[in-house]
C-alpha cells in the first residue's frame, strides 16, 4: 500500500488530473466489458478499447506538450516571470521535457495494448504520443519566433507520418525529432525572460475559443478612421522567407497525405482546393474595404478599363489560377507519378498567394483604392456605430 | 503645408472635383466653404488618403501622399483626419477611446492621460468620460470624436464639418478657440469644411469656395472681397459666388411686392 502511494506521488509529476484518469479507466472497463458481452461469438474486429487506447495516447501527447509549458499558459507565464526562476531550476508545476514518468505512462499503455489489444501495435502508441507532443512543441517554437525549429519539426513530423508504416523507422524518426525538440526547448527556456507572446495569447491558438478571439479583436477597435488610417500597426505582413517555407511545408504535407498511387483526376481536387482557398483568401484580405477608385461604369465610360495602381491586387490571385491550370495540365502530360507534380503545384500556388506583391502593408499604404468605411466596419458590427 | 495639385476625382462618370489646385501654408487655418454636394467632403477625403484622385496629387509638408510606404507612414504620423460622420467604438468609454487613439500616435502615456483629461473637461465630458460612448448623446459623441482628433497632437488637421452633428454653443466656442490656438500659436495647419460661412469668418485666415467641384475663389477675406467686388462679410461674398441666381430672383420677388 505504501509503495503504491509512493508510485502515485512519483507519477503525479506528469499525470493529468485524477478525474480524467478515473474517467478514462472507467470508460475503458465499461467498453471492454460491454464489448465482451456483445461480441462473444463475433470474429476479430476493432474493439472499442483499441480506439480508447489510441485516444489516450493522443490526449497524453497533447497534455505533455501543453500542460506544463508557460507558452500555452499565460497566467503561469506571468507568475513565473515574477519569480526568480531560471532554466537551471526545475519548472514549478512540472517538466516539459520527457521524464521517466512518461516512460511509465506510455509503457503502461503499450503493455495494455500488447496484452489485450493485438490490433494496436505498441510501437504506434509511442509514435502517436511523440507525434502529438512534438507537434505541440513545434507550435510553441513558432509562437516564440524560433522558426527554424518550428519548420524543422513541421517537415520532420511529415516524414514521421510518411514512414509510419514501418514502426522501427518511424520510431527512429520520432526519436531524432525529440532530440531537436529537446534542444529547442532548452534554448527557449534559457531565453524565457525575453519571451513576447502577447499576440499569441490573443490569437486563435492561445484563446480558449474563437468567440473570445473575435471579441478580443473587436474590443481593440477604435472605429473609423482611426482603425484604417493609422500611423502604426497598419497590417501584419509575412516575410518572404516564411512565405516560402510555409508553401514548402504545405506542399510537403500534401505529398505526405496524398496516396502515392492516387489517380490523376483525383489530384485535381487538392489543387483546386488550394487554389480557391489561397487565391480567394488573399483577394478577400486585400480588397475587403479597399474598393476600386472609380465604379465599374466609370471605368467603362471614361475608358480607364485598367487602373494599374488598383488592378495589381488581382495579379497574385490570378497567378494562383494560372499555376493551377499549368500544374493540372502538366500532371497529365508528364511521365512518372503525378502526385509529385500535384504537390509541386500546391507549393507554387501557396507561394504565389503568400509572396507575390504587393505586400499587404504596401497595398494599404500606397494602393490607388477607395476606403469604404461601411465595409471596413462591417465585421465590427455591434462594437462601432456611425455618428 | 498642404498642397493639392491638379486634383480631379470622380466615382462614376461625373467628376466630383475638377482640377483643384490649392495651397494651405503651415500655421494657417483654411476653411472650405460651399453648399452641400459641391465636393467639400470628397476634397478632404482625397487629402486624408481615403480616396485616390484620378489625376493630380496631394503633398503634405513636401511628402507626396501614397508615393511610398515610408512617406505615407510619415504623413500619417503628422496628419489626423476626422470625417463628418466617424464610426465610434460605442462599447469603449470616452477616456479609453482617447487613450487608444493617442497611443496610435505614440504620445507618451503620462502626457496622453493628462491631455485626455483636459480635453474631456474642455468639452464638458468629464462626467461621461468613464461611461461607454453608446450612452452619449449625438452632440457628446461629436465632441468625443473631436477630442479623438485633438488628442493625437497631429500638426495637420483635416476636419470635415467639425461644427455640425449637434455640437452645442459651448462646444463650438471651445473648438473655435482651440483651433485658433493650434494654428496661430502652435504652428498647426488646419483645413476644415463647413457649409455655413458665419461659423468660420473670424476663425479662418484662408477661405476656399467650392462650386460644382471647382474652386470658385480662394484667399483671405480681403482677397475674396476684392475678387468678388463685394465689401460685405464672408457670408455675403459666398452668397454672391455660389447663389447669384437666387439673389437675382430674390430681388425680382421683392421688387414685385414694392410695385
Amino acid at each position: 500500500m505504501k509503495s503504491l502511494r509512493r508510485l502515485q506521488i512519483w507519477g503525479r509529476a506528469t499525470l493529468p488530473p485524477d478525474w480524467i484518469l478515473g474517467a478514462l479507466a472507467l470508460l475503458y472497463v465499461f467498453l471492454e466489458v460491454g464489448f465482451a458481452n456483445l461480441a462473444m461469438n463475433a470474429g476479430p474486429v476493432i474493439r472499442p478499447g483499441d480506439f480508447l487506447i489510441g485516444v489516450a495516447a493522443v490526449l497524453y501527447g497533447l497534455f505533455r506538450g501543453t500542460a506544463f509549458h508557460p507558452a500555452f499558459r499565460p497566467d503561469y507565464r506571468r507568475w513565473l516571470a515574477s519569480t526568480p526562476w531560471t532554466n537551471r531550476l526545475p519548472l514549478p508545476v512540472g517538466p516539459i521535457h520527457l521524464v521517466p514518468q512518461d516512460l511509465f505512462v506510455v509503457g503502461s499503455l503499450c503493455a495494455l495494448a500488447w496484452a489485450r489489444h493485438p490490433n494496436i501495435p505498441p510501437a504506434y502508441i509511442v509514435i502517436t504520443f511523440l507525434f502529438l507532443y512534438e507537434a505541440m512543441l513545434a507550435l510553441s517554437f513558432a509562437a516564440l519566433k524560433m522558426v527554424w525549429y518550428a519548420y524543422g519539426l513541421g517537415f520532420g513530423l511529415g516524414l514521421l507520418v510518411l514512414v509510419a508504416r514501418s514502426p522501427v523507422i518511424a520510431l527512429a524518426v520520432a526519436t531524432a525529432l525529440y532530440s531537436v525538440t529537446f534542444v529547442g526547448l532548452r534554448r527557449a527556456l534559457d531565453d524565457f525572460e525575453n519571451w513576447n507572446l502577447d499576440s499569441f495569447d490573443e490569437g486563435p491558438v492561445g484563446m480558449r475559443s474563437l468567440d473570445k478571439w473575435a471579441q478580443a479583436l473587436r474590443q481593440s477597435t477604435l472605429g473609423f478612421p482611426f482603425d484604417s488610417i493609422r500611423p502604426t500597426d497598419v497590417a501584419a505582413s509575412i516575410r518572404y522567407r516564411d512565405g516560402l517555407m510555409l508553401s514548402l511545408l504545405i506542399g510537403w504535407w500534401a505529398f505526405v497525405l496524398i496516396p502515392w498511387n492516387a489517380p490523376r483526376e483525383g489530384l485535381l481536387f487538392p489543387i483546386g482546393l488550394t487554389t480557391f482557398g489561397a487565391g480567394f483568401s488573399r483577394l478577400g484580405v486585400y480588397i475587403h474595404g479597399y474598393s476600386p477608385p472609380i465604379s465599374f461604369w466609370g471605368r467603362v465610360f471614361t475608358l480607364r478599363w485598367i487602373i494599374p495602381g488598383y488592378d495589381k491586387v488581382f495579379l497574385a490571385p490570378l497567378s494562383t489560377f494560372v499555376l493551377a491550370g499549368l500544374g493540372g495540365n502538366l500532371m497529365f502530360m508528364l511521365p512518372g507519378p503525378p502526385v509529385i507534380t500535384a504537390c509541386a503545384t500546391v507549393t507554387l500556388i501557396v507561394a504565389a498567394a503568400l509572396n507575390l506583391g504587393p505586400t499587404l502593408i504596401a497595398w494599404r499604404l500606397t494602393g490607388k483604392h477607395r476606403l469604404s468605411a461601411r465595409q471596413l466596419m462591417a465585421n465590427k458590427r455591434g462594437e462601432v456605430q456611425e455618428l | 503645408m498642404i498642397q493639392v495639385v491638379d486634383v480631379t476625382q470622380h466615382y462614376g462618370i461625373r467628376p466630383v472635383l475638377r482640377k483643384i489646385n490649392l495651397t494651405v501654408p503651415a500655421g494657417s487655418l483654411a476653411a472650405v466653404i460651399g453648399p452641400n454636394g459641391m465636393g467639400k467632403t470628397t476634397l478632404l477625403a482625397v487629402l486624408a488618403g481615403v480616396l485616390t484622385p484620378q489625376h493630380g496629387y496631394v503633398e503634405i509638408d513636401g511628402l507626396r501622399r501614397k508615393s511610398s510606404v515610408e512617406t505615407e507612414l510619415a504623413i500619417r504620423r503628422r496628419v489626423v483626419y476626422l470625417p463628418d460622420r466617424p464610426w465610434l467604438p460605442v462599447n469603449r468609454t470616452g477616456r479609453e477611446f482617447l487613450l487608444g487613439v493617442g497611443r496610435l500616435y505614440d504620445i507618451p502615456i503620462e502626457r496622453l492621460i493628462d491631455h485626455a483629461e483636459r480635453l474631456l473637461q474642455l468639452f464638458e465630458l468629464a462626467r461621461q468620460g468613464d461611461s461607454p460612448i453608446r450612452t452619449y448623446s449625438s452632440g457628446q459623441q461629436k465632441k468625443i470624436a473631436l477630442c479623438g482628433a485633438l488628442v493625437t497632437e497631429a500638426k495637420v488637421l483635416l476636419l470635415d464639418e467639425p461644427f455640425s452633428g449637434g455640437l452645442d454653443p459651448s462646444g463650438i466656442l471651445a473648438l473655435k478657440h482651440l483651433l485658433r490656438w493650434l494654428s496661430r500659436d502652435e504652428g498647426g495647419t488646419i483645413l476644415m469644411t463647413t457649409p455655413v460661412p458665419e461659423l468660420v469668418d473670424e476663425l479662418a485666415d484662408r477661405f476656399v469656395i467650392l462650386r460644382d467641384g471647382q474652386i470658385a475663389v480662394q484667399g483671405s477675406l480681403v482677397e475674396l472681397q476684392r475678387q468678388t467686388e463685394c465689401s460685405g462679410p464672408l457670408s455675403e461674398v459666398v452668397e454672391r459666388l455660389i447663389s447669384p441666381e437666387t439673389l437675382k430672383n430674390l430681388d425680382v420677388y421683392f421688387e414685385g411686392w414694392s410695385a
